[in-house]
């Protein structure tokens, strides 16, 4: 105990919780100044829900004065922990334990529960998005913010056999081998975010894309920027160049892009083997052990405008496992919740089509609620604790 | 008053707070990984797989009621090639190995940058980039039957990589795709087209006409260069979209309006309405349709398509079912429904007979008549 005492006692430091609060301060000005250039997905990522980050300086400069260089610096994750340690450390060595002081303990485990529920939403928190036709079923949810590069065997009769790839796989640019895949991946380039334009670039060489959707026509894949922040209308349409090996035997090489799969174009077919599978990058699937059926979608207005009143989709949830199969109604501020997961009205296809729902599932979604519950109750405790004491000090005056 | 206690007065049993915080500390940082390459089994999915357009900023342009092509006029000697993939239309100014091409693409609204695009095409002719105030001076905006369509003509230098390459290019901007032009080789021998290639600008117009399903999801774009589907008259007795082909029974006429998911409307003179649409994506499951026409016509669902009685039909060399539903009650005016699906390679069809219970009753031989004309690409059934 001699030696964790220093430790103890330098982790309850009220210095260590100015430092950490103003770090956090800066942490924040500093992700909000990168969602200049950057995606709120990838700041939250990089910046709150990571140890480490390393802040480009370039990003608190007018973007004309090319500045390099960096600054390592605390992530959220880093800060986060440090006040949660310092608060329980400093419960356990400083503040004294008295009924009294029930409100302001309360008030701190408030806080720690705040610091534990977004940690545990930043690691478990799934959202994901659901679009189902009108007239048709879904039985998976699509997470927009990750690609996967499916290798699907089409071969059985009743089922498709798919080995997923995560595009941060693809993004360390290396020879990928997993004894599930048909053949090896070999990563020439991939980008985040990228066009492909048909023509234009004759650039040859090895890396050139010479098979499936680019068979027998020159594509040139262009790297653009990653839509940031302050982009209402973009989103990354990341792609990648791959040439696949089996046995060390080039099969060829293959341009995968999102925007290929989100136009329609059909998945690509290689042969390896004697048979066919195809590839695709596409949104990473999650698919779901129940399915649901659109049966209709209602997008009210107001009469005689165009203005919104109502959004709501009639659907069939059928879940033979759990003997589910009802209808339920969808809308706004009325989720669904099943099996763990809440289903939102969020979107809807062009022409009234179809819905997006947005599925989330979070298994520390009451955690907010709690932390929020324990620290008012905390807060009335030590202020009408405080207003008690002063009222009898006067009345005794 | 203190409230602070010295180092060495640590108080017995407080440390071991410490220990749950670390145990919560280290449990739930523990858990904290990527996920990696992932194999697992799914039923069955149409080919192509379904895809979804984002709902916020499609990449490709929004599924509209009616999709504009470009029409032209082809230069003397000049010859047309159908379109794949990306790519519209292929338009070979001069044969050769390779063809001098002039490479037709509709991009998304989001490509129109003429600044970014202008600097793209000079990087690749080995130029430097100009300034969004030099730009102007490098475009001549043309008249294009009314609408402007800028004409871009630049030449890089000739390096040791190889002889000067030059660049034409038009962009004609429509209502929900930019229209590309561009014509990339050989200087000397694409200098010599500049010309031809400026008045053949001029000649494109962009043609709306009602969007087929298999056009508004990425399909097969019609030729370029044909006609903008032709108003259906009564006088019309074939049809066809997207693949499909039929004959019109006597009387029955094409409805224009275009309808979101419909590849087309047709009309008996008994008043019954005839839908036939096209799902290439997930919209094509047989039990879920059922079960709407079945909610449309105020019925339960059922568990399984066998449960609902289907006559056993060949239509267009495929072996299906003729699914008749009809409202409860026995009033002539009751609604009724009859519907058959087909599937092709790429998506599933459904052709739909509804209206009032009697006049379905007299336009079936002729709705019969109607699915034995039905043609799909790809015959008979696979």
């Amino acid at each position: 105990m001699k030696v964790l005492n220093p430790l103890l006692h330098w982790f309850s430091s009220l210095k260590l919780t100015v430092v950490l609060l103003a770090l956090s301060i800066f942490l924040i000005f500093a992700g909000t100044w990168a969602q200049i250039d950057l995606g709120i997905w990838t700041v939250l990522s990089t910046y709150f829900r990571a140890w480490i980050v390393m802040i480009p300086v370039q990003i608190f400069l007018p973007r004309q004065w090319d500045v390099p260089g960096v600054i390592p610096y605390p992530g959220g994750f880093t800060l986060g922990w440090m006040l949660f340690l310092n608060l329980v450390t400093a419960h356990a060595v400083r503040f004294k334990w008295q009924w009294k002081r029930a409100g302001l303990i309360l008030i701190h485990l408030g806080l720690l529960l705040l610091i534990v529920g977004e940690f545990v939403t930043a690691i478990s928190a799934e959202e994901n998005r659901m679009t189902i036709v009108e007239g048709g079923s879904a039985n998976y949810a699509l997470d927009i913010r990750e690609v996967e590069l499916a290798v699907i065997d089409r071969s059985a009769p009743d089922v498709d056999q798919v080995v997923a790839v995560p595009g941060h796989r693809l993004a360390r640019n290396r020879v990928i081998r997993d004894e599930r895949l048909p053949f090896d991946i070999r990563v020439e380039s991939y980008y985040q975010n990228a066009e492909i334009m048909e023509g234009v670039e004759r650039t040859g060489g090895t890396g050139q894309p010479d098979m499936g959707f680019a068979a027998g026509r020159a594509v040139t894949v262009r790297p653009v920027p990653p839509a940031s922040g302050t982009d209402r209308d973009r989103s990354d349409l990341p792609a990648a160049v791959v040439t696949l090996e089996k046995n060390g035997q080039r099969l060829g090489t293959w341009v995968v892009s999102l925007y290929l799969t989100l136009t329609d174009v059909p998945p690509q077919p290689v042969t390896v083997d004697g048979r066919t599978v195809d590839i695709s990058l596409r949104h990473k699937r999650v698919y779901k052990p129940y399915s649901m059926s659109l049966i209709d979608f209602r997008h009210d207005k107001y009469p005689g405008t165009e203005t919104p009143m109502n959004y709501s989709s009639d659907v069939r949830l059928i879940d033979a496992a759990h003997g589910e199969d009802r209808q339920v109604r969808i809308y706004m501020n009325n989720p669904l919740r099943y099996r763990g997961e809440t289903f939102y009205q969020s979107s809807f296809l062009e022409g009234d089509s179809g819905t997006v729902l947005q599925v989330v599932r979070n298994p520390g979604w009451l955690l907010p609620y709690l932390a929020c519950a324990i620290g008012a109750f905390g807060l009335m405790l030590h202020f009408g604790t405080r207003l008690m004491s002063f009222l009898r000090r006067r009345s005794a005056a | 008053m203190n409230r602070f206690r010295s180092m060495k007065a640590l108080p017995p049993g407080r440390a071991r707070l410490f220990a749950p915080a670390a145990l919560v500390f280290l449990t739930l940082t523990t858990g904290c990984q990527k996920y990696d390459i992932r194999s697992y089994q799914v039923p069955k999915e149409a080919v192509p797989v379904a895809s979804v357009h984002p709902p916020v900023m499609p990449p490709t342009p929004p599924p509209a009621a009616v999709v504009e092509v470009p029409h032209w006029q082809l230069p003397q000697g000049w010859t047309e090639q159908p379109g794949s993939g990306m790519r519209f239309a292929t338009l070979v100014a001069e044969p050769g190995d390779p063809p001098l091409e002039v490479r037709v693409t509709p991009l998304n609204q989001a490509a129109r940058d003429l600044l970014d695009n202008v600097n793209r095409w000079r990087g690749q002719i080995g130029l430097p980039p100009v300034m969004a105030t030099e730009v102007g001076a490098l475009v001549k905006t043309l008249d294009a039957n009314g609408r402007p369509i800028d004409f871009v003509s630049m030449t890089g230098p000739a390096g040791p990589d190889g002889p000067a390459r030059q660049i034409l290019a038009g962009i004609l901007p429509g209502n929900e795709q930019v229209w590309f032009f561009l014509m990339f080789d050989e200087a000397r021998r694409v200098a010599p087209h500049t010309k031809e290639f400026e008045s053949f600008l001029t000649t494109v117009h962009l043609v709306g006409h009602p969007a087929t399903v298999s056009e508004v999801t990425g399909g097969q774009t019609p030729p370029a260069g044909t006609p903008a589907a032709a108003p259906p008259t009564g006088a019309s007795t074939t049809g066809g979209a997207g693949g499909m082909t039929w004959t019109l029974p006597a009387g029955w006429t094409p409805d224009p309006t275009p309808r979101d998911m419909r590849v087309a409307t047709l009309r008996s003179p008994g008043g019954a309405e005839v839908a036939i649409t096209r799902f290439a994506g997930p919209g094509g499951d047989l039990l879920a349709n059922i079960n709407r026409w079945r909610n449309q016509l105020g019925l339960s669902p059922v568990a399984s398509p066998a449960a609902q009685p289907g006559e056993s039909l060949n239509v267009a060399g495929r072996a299906t079912q003729l699914i008749d539903i009809s409202e409860a009650g026995d009033t002539p005016g009751r609604k009724r429904t009859m519907v058959v699906g087909l599937t092709d390679p790429e998506a599933n069809w459904f052709i739909k007979m509804t209206g009032a219970h009697d006049a379905l009753t007299k336009d079936e031989p002729a709705f019969r008549q109607f699915l034995a004309s039905v043609r799909m690409a790809g015959g008979g059934a696979r």
